[in-house]
């Protein structure tokens, strides 16, 4: 929207002088208007307007001479060019503003009868009649023999006035008579029309109800908004040459890990899986696997099955008297008890060693403080020698005295006198 | 075309392998510095092009894989994340179905993981780190450390691995706390206490997310041990993220100006490492440091901070620079519109707080002396200068109208990829978006987009927007005030004021509470009690009335609110705006006479 600019000040002082000439009093309505249309641009015609409203409204025009001409160039100046009849209701903005005058009831606005039938008329019945009439004229005779119908034209107006909005006909020019100062001084004009020309003149502002628009808060911020710097130092680079993917040696390295994973935890079933197939699928794979006999009783106790595996893959190196050596020596526990039977139903292994095994797990029962643990151990040894005797594995003579002696002292147990009477009845 | 397109044929794989090896043999040859043309080399063996985002990645063979990921490498450093997550997910792919060596998986995994932490994919990150601790083997102990002496087990175990294994260890670690920090698994992780840098700021982290901010800021001051990472040998600089950290502290409790202070401190970190760098190695950057700046992120919490501490011009330039990269954040479009509101808002204070009084100014003397009386301000100027050059943004409503359409949308999206996918929608640079800030995202662009379609006068779309605000379900009161008062204005504005004066009903003031109204936190938000409420909507009513032609209504209503500061300025006008149209201008002029006796 672009606004234009006020017409200048000089413009404006001559509209006012023009109106307060003596000798407007007798040049024709028609005349004035054709002079300050020829003065003032298209564009401005608004702005002189409402400086005209502003003048009578406020009473800044002293004599009805003035006024009289004033009305008149309100209704005039706007009109359309091809429009010459002059009967019909014109198309000034101003119209309404007329009506506001003739039905003001301000006791302090000065309106004379001869001011109010010479309004009327011309919103009644157009300039045909009184465009060659003198101000002077008018005041003289009195026109309003006629009685002028204004509904016609009330009409018109109200419905052009319902077209605008509410809160466009809600505002009013900024402007109120302040209460008077000092003495009239000549220059008192030029000051009210330099008045005018400021930012807040009444020409171009408005005064009226004014909605309070609040704005909206700001979004609340939060932790997950605002971003935080984690420390991301890693410098990927690109590898180079034929570093890993899916070759062979690469397996075996991760049968590598695997064992070693082995002798430290149960491995689940899966990876248990996998290392008994590579087991099974490479003989040799046992030597390279980082099994010591040392490391045994680790592989024992985490993974029984696999150190089975091992151990009979190994039943004919020469290593494996050092691995049962270990066994023998391991301490006594469910899962070595387990390895060791299960040796002894896939191989024969040496007697002495079987029996220097059974040996040491009585010692070790016979050892413990423990009640509880105790009662475990022999039960289980128990379990054990059962099955050997039964399976014909061990020749009971030749243990018997020490068989005998163990199943006397634990003999509350119940496994260890089935035990003694499996014994006694060989 | 994105897919291998090469025949999968053994002889092939073989001369794709040697040229791969010849390709990253001359760029080490060049210290890591001859990016571009190793790129392109990359780029030909693959068939993938990565001008565009890359979409679909198909690996024939496993043997191609180090191929793939040395590209996926190029383009971490480049900061092309997207495109390297799509090409990894095709290589863990691979470590799914085939057989792959465990040093290649360690490095194929720890990328993917370290893009998924850049990505704010936290939560995928933690899933792929099990996973690969269960592949790998990798015992708990060994990597997490439960106990406090971490420095000796560490060395008894570093005597057993190599320097590979100790790296990818200790990346792995890091890694690890990332992950766990940042999908809110802040209890299952214990950070070491190493008095290294990254140690420091990760534990600092966990504090800030505990919200002890004083703990979070004493580990970032603390001196480091180490060796300071710089851009130059570690791809990151560690004094820009101190000072970002630091700045976000500080934001948390509110210290808006230090926070600035802090940003505008990493920003020269981060410019002048930078610069060190091109200096250093000749103006040819080394791969790691590629992509290496973090400045859309530091612009980012730069412009937040900005925006709270009320200099909204500054904060809309900052951010715009993240606007460019992260164009699919539906709260950082809101947060430029923000800015663009409070500009104007800023605006228009100045103007009111010219003029306070009833009377701007006297003009004429004697008998033609006037009053003139304050004008309504005008709603919005539009920008007479900037409509000429729009290629440019700047920051008026029109933007802001812009950015908010923008903002709709695509909270709209989110809203909608919620119900088909997870709990949370990706919102970089910041962590992904929930259930709960999506709602409350909508809301907030709703009421502005009402607020600036009213602003600019598009008064049917001001409406629109306000009734769409009022249909949701559960909305706090403030945002259920300005969507009545919203609504009650647009439709003054489009002559249906019987409407408006529905829209201000007192009953709905009895329905709201204090408590949403005094916890906003909102630098500049000054309706904090009910009885602001009131004032305000009273006042409204009042003007509403007024317009009606109704003065007589209009002045019972004023007296209830005419003492309230926050429409005190308002209250008077109106006074004197009913008190003339009722023809009382000798109460009037006693009016002017109290408020500016210097003109009586």
């Amino acid at each position: 929207m672009h606004r234009s600019p006020l017409p200048i000040l000089a413009d404006f002082l001559f509209l006012h002088n023009l109106l307060n000439e003596k000798s407007l009093d007798h040049m024709s309505f028609e005349s004035v208007s054709a002079h300050v249309q020829k003065k003032f641009q298209k564009n401005d015609l608004i702005s002189v307007g409402s400086l005209l409203c502003f003048l009578i409204k406020n009473n800044d025009l002293a004599e009805t001479n003035n006024r009289l001409v004033a009305y008149y160039l309100l209704y005039d100046i706007f009109r359309n060019d091809n429009d010459f009849d002059s009967g019909s209701p014109r198309d000034s903005p101003f119209i309404y503003f007329l009506f506001q005058v003739i039905e003001s009831k301000d006791p302090n606005f000065k309106l004379t009868q001869v001011e109010r039938n010479f309004i009327i008329q011309l919103l009644a019945s157009g300039t045909k009649d009184l465009c060659k009439q003198t101000p002077h004229h008018i005041r003289q005779t009195d026109l309003l023999k006629i009685p002028f119908d204004l509904t016609a034209v009330r009409k018109m107006c109200m419905d052009k006035d319902k077209e605008i909005p509410a809160n466009v006909k809600s505002n009013v020019m900024n402007v109120l008579s302040a209460p008077v100062k000092s003495e009239v001084t000549d220059s008192a004009i030029r000051e009210l029309m330099e008045g005018l020309f400021r930012r807040d003149t009444p020409l171009k502002s408005v005064f009226g109800p004014q909605f309070m628009t609040i704005a909206p808060p700001l979004l609340p911020c939060d932790t997950d908004e605002i971003v935080w710097f984690d420390p991301n130092s890693n410098k990927f680079r690109p590898i180079q040459d034929n570093e890993t993917i899916a070759s062979s040696q690469s397996t075996e390295t991760e049968i590598e890990k695997l064992v070693a994973t082995a002798f430290k935890q149960a491995l689940t079933l899966h990876d248990q899986k996998i290392l008994e197939n590579e087991l099974e699928k490479d003989k040799e794979l046992v030597n390279h696997i980082g099994l010591t006999p040392a490391k045994l009783s680790d592989l024992v106790e985490n993974n029984p099955l696999i150190a089975i595996k091992c151990l009979l893959m190994l039943m004919n190196s020469v290593q494996i008297t050092e691995y049962l050596r270990a066994l023998v020596n391991m301490e006594m526990s469910l899962h070595s008890v387990e390895v060791v039977n299960r040796l002894t139903t896939v191989v024969e292994l040496p007697s002495e060693f079987i029996h220097l095994y059974i040996s040491n797990c009585i010692s070790t029962c016979e050892g413990i403080q423990d009640k509880f643990l105790q009662n475990r151990l022999v039960r289980l040894l128990c379990v054990f020698l059962q099955s050997l005797i039964r399976k014909k594995i061990i020749n009971v003579k030749e243990l018997f005295i020490e068989v005998e002696a163990f199943c006397v002292e634990f003999s509350r147990i119940r496994e260890a006198a089935d035990l003694y009477k499996l014994c006694k009845s060989l | 075309m994105d897919s291998e397109f090469l025949e999968d044929d053994s002889d092939n794989i073989a001369e794709i392998k040697a040229a791969h090896d010849r390709a990253v043999n001359e760029f080490y040859k060049s210290d890591l510095k001859k990016c571009d043309q190793f790129k392109k080399a990359l780029s030909s063996l693959t068939g993938l092009n990565d001008t565009q985002p890359i979409q679909n990645v198909e690996i024939s063979s496993i043997e191609l894989c180090p191929l793939y990921y040395n590209y996926a490498v190029v383009l971490y450093h480049q900061k092309k994340l997207n495109s390297a997550l799509k090409i990894m997910n095709a290589i863990l792919h691979h470590a799914q179905v085939d057989n792959m060596s465990n040093k290649f998986l360690e490095k194929a995994g720890l990328l993917t993981v370290c893009i998924l932490l850049d990505t704010n994919q936290a939560k995928k990150a933690d899933n792929l780190l099990e996973t690969l601790q269960n592949r790998l083997n990798l015992n708990n102990d060994d990597i997490l450390m439960v106990e406090e002496d971490v420095l000796e087990s560490e060395q008894k175990k570093q005597e057993e691995l190599d320097e590979d294994q100790e790296t990818f260890r200790r990346q792995f670690r890091l890694a690890l706390i990332r992950s766990k920090l940042n999908s809110g698994k802040l209890n299952a992780v214990v950070v070491p206490q190493d008095e290294t840098s990254s140690y420091a700021i990760l534990k600092a982290h966990q504090f800030y997310l505990l919200n002890d901010f004083q703990m979070s800021a004493k580990e970032l001051s603390k001196p480091f041990k180490n060796e300071p990472i710089t851009l130059q040998n570690y791809g990151e600089e560690q004094n820009v993220c101190v000072a970002n950290n630091m700045g976000l502290i500080h934001f948390n409790v509110k210290h808006y100006s230090l926070a600035v202070r802090f940003f505008q401190q990493a920003l020269q970190f981060d410019h002048k490492a930078l610069e060190n760098v091109r200096k250093e190695n000749n103006n040819q950057l080394p791969l790691h440091c590629l992509g290496a700046t973090r400045r859309s992120e530091i612009l980012y919490n730069l412009g937040i901070a900005l925006l709270y501490l009320q200099r909204p011009k500054d904060a809309f330039d900052c951010l715009l620079v993240p606007l460019n990269v992260y164009h699919k954040n539906p709260r950082l479009w809101l947060r430029v519109a923000e800015s663009c509101i409070m500009v104007h808002r800023q605006h228009l204070k100045e103007q009111e707080s010219q003029n306070k009084n009833i009377v701007s100014s006297v003009i004429g003397s004697g008998m033609h002396r006037k009053y003139i009386i304050t004008p309504s301000q005008q709603k919005y100027t539009p920008d007479e200068i900037q409509s000429s050059s729009s290629a440019i943004p700047s920051p008026n409503l029109e933007f802001a109208s812009l950015c908010l359409r923008n903002a709709l949308t695509l909270v709209e999206h989110c809203r909608q990829l919620l119900t088909t996918v997870d709990e949370e929608v990706t919102c970089n640079p910041s962590k992904p978006l929930t259930k709960t800030s999506i709602e409350k995202l909508q809301l907030h662009i709703l009421t502005a987009s009402s607020y600036v379609a009213l602003c600019l006068g598009d008064y049917t779309l001001a409406l629109y927007h306000a009734r769409e605000l009022l249909k949701i379900e559960n909305l706090p009161d403030t945002h259920k005030m300005m969507g009545f008062l919203y609504a009650a204005e647009s439709c003054i504005m489009l002559d249906r004021v019987p409407e408006a004066i529905a829209y201000l009903d007192p009953k709905i003031l009895m329905e709201l509470k204090s408590t949403d109204f005094e916890t906003v936190s909102s630098p500049d938000w000054n309706i904090n009690t009910l009885e602001a409420v009131n004032a305000v909507y009273t006042y409204n009513l009042a003007v509403s009335l007024a317009i009606y032609g109704d003065y007589e209504l209009a002045k019972t209503r004023i007296v209830l609110c005419r003492h309230h500061p926050v429409v005190a300025v308002q209250t008077k006008m109106l006074e004197l705006y009913l008190e003339m149209q009722s023809g009382n201008i000798e109460n009037c002029k006693k009016k002017i006479a109290i408020d500016t006796p210097q003109y009586f």
